[in-house]
């Protein structure tokens, strides 16, 4: 058998980086805004 | 209903990194498969990657209609957030399907109906951002968005059958790999567990960018109505 | 009903009239194909035998591309003089308002696919005349389905930035099934033993849902 695990690493790795980094990306913009609602005396959501 | 996701979001997350960690660890106890040997470890990350791009683009079709019917802006919130989401898992899909490609078929690429369809349903994401980005009035870019949503989900489908009957009708499928969906035994406790971790993911996902894109529009607003005050 | 059918009738007919006697879009489209067919050849040389078999991808390529020129203006006029409200205001359905833009981009792309055909036809050396009529009927056939997404896409996009970009981004990817069908069944008609009727099959499907699908969706799309 084939030693596939360079394969295998890689997709772990790419599902990390295409879905934890929008989720990171989101959630830091999302605080970001919701500073600046608040600062403004509005009611985050 | 953002405020209903700002109560919950933190639930969600932990169901879903619980649920993730145990997939994982039963993807690294599951055995080899006997013809893949190792790479079938990829189709834990790339058929529940690719039920949550179909599942996606089903929930932004029901969001567009309902917004379309409505007129209530959180369906509109709602399609764009599913627009990005959708976009991260087929990217996934089709990356992880090129990946497992290269040492099943010895190709990264194969123009199957499947893979076909997912390019062209990432295309059609893109195309849904590019339209609500190119579009100055929001009310406008919801309604054109919802509309090509719709156009889509009719047209994915006939995609999906033509390529099919393009590929056995006129040429057939030049690489014979291992069949994808041959799922017994040892393979199923972690893909469905995996599954039900891509579905919280897939739904937590949902929550951030739908309160992402709520604050983003609260600010526009009042942005606006400054701009408005000052001139006024 | 013939009142409606007439109103639409009158818009097609502004539109191709005011076309043709300034020869703006009509003229371009053909040019542009023509230009497209000298890149094929200089791209790919093709013998007589080549010829032949790329001559389905090659006629559905340049319309595709063509159209996309077409498509581009047809709201444009409006879009100008503002005239686009005062239409919306005024009585007439938006089903019909779609009916006469889609039928007047309908007979532009026709006619410049009639045109078009002779001359690549003569340009690359294949002797397939004796196919003509039926080569225009699977064209036909595909333009129809073609016109009425694209003339759809062109509203949704009219007021976008860099439309005619997004334009093309958002109608390619969309007509494959049309592309696949288009080119398949002009390639088994050119060969013996080709199976034309699956793929006549898939465009009337394709025709059939677009146009019932598309005036409704444009009534969606331009209501307030």
């Amino acid at each position: 058998m084939a030693d596939y695990s360079e394969y295998v690493l890689s997709v772990y790795l790419l599902a990390l980086l295409l879905l934890a980094g929008p989720a990171l990306l989101w959630s830091l913009r999302l605080r970001r805004l919701r500073r600046m609602l608040q600062a403004e005396g509005k009611e985050p959501l | 209903m953002i405020k209903w996701f700002s109560k919950w979001h933190g639930v969600v997350f932990v169901a879903t990194l619980l649920t993730l960690l145990t997939g994982l660890w039963l993807v690294l106890s599951a055995p080899a498969d006997y013809q893949q040997g190792d790479a079938v470890r990829i189709l834990y990350i790339h058929v529940p990657a690719a039920k949550m791009s179909l599942l996606s683009y089903l929930f932004l079709t029901v969001a567009s209609g309902m917004y379309l019917w409505r007129r209530q802006e959180p369906w509109d919130i709602l399609a764009e957030a599913s627009v990005s989401v959708g976009a991260a898992f087929t990217a996934l899909t089709l990356a992880s399907g090129s990946i497992w490609g290269k040492p099943m078929w010895g190709a990264w690429w194969a123009w199957d109906a499947r893979l076909t369809s997912m390019l062209v349903l990432l295309i059609l994401f893109m195309g849904l951002m590019a339209l609500r980005n190119a579009l100055e009035d929001p009310h406008k870019a919801a309604r054109a968005t919802a509309v090509l949503a719709i156009i889509g989900a009719v047209d994915l489908p006939i995609i999906h059958y033509s390529v099919v009957w393009w590929r056995t009708l006129h040429q057939p499928p030049s690489f014979a790999g291992p069949a994808k969906q041959t799922i017994t035994g040892d393979l199923l406790p972690p893909l469905l567990v995996m599954s039900v971790a891509f579905i919280l993911l897939g739904a937590w996902l949902l929550m951030v960018k739908s309160r992402e894109v709520a604050a983003r529009r609260a600010w526009e607003t009042l942005e606006t109505e400054r701009l408005e005050q000052s001139h006024g | 009903m013939s009142k409606l059918l007439r109103a639409a009738y009158r818009i097609a007919w502004k539109d191709v009239v005011g076309d043709w006697r300034r020869r703006a879009t009509l003229s371009s489209m053909l040019f542009f194909a023509i230009a497209v067919l000298v890149v094929f050849q200089v791209a790919f040389d093709p013998d007589r035998l080549e010829a032949t078999r790329l001559l389905p991808g090659l006629l559905w390529v340049t319309i595709l591309f063509t159209s996309l020129m077409g498509l581009g203006r047809v709201f444009q006029a409006e879009e100008e003089d503002g005239a686009l409200e005062g239409l919306l205001l005024s009585a007439v359905p938006r089903g019909v308002l779609f009916l006469g833009k889609w039928s007047g981009n309908l007979l532009l792309t026709l006619l410049v696919e009639l045109a078009l055909l002779p001359l690549t036809l003569v340009l690359f050396n294949v002797d397939v005349w004796g196919q003509l009529p039926a080569i225009v009927g699977i064209l036909l056939l595909g333009t129809l389905g073609l016109t009425g997404l694209g003339v759809l896409l062109a509203a949704m996009t009219q007021t976008a930035r860099s439309r005619e970009t997004l334009l093309a981004l958002l109608l390619l990817p969309l007509t494959a099934p049309l592309l696949i069908a288009g080119v398949q069944a002009l390639a088994a008609l050119l060969q013996p033993g080709g199976e034309v009727e699956p793929w006549l099959r898939l465009l009337v499907i394709f025709d059939l849902v677009y146009l019932a699908l598309a005036p409704w969706a444009f009534g969606w799309l331009v209501t307030e």
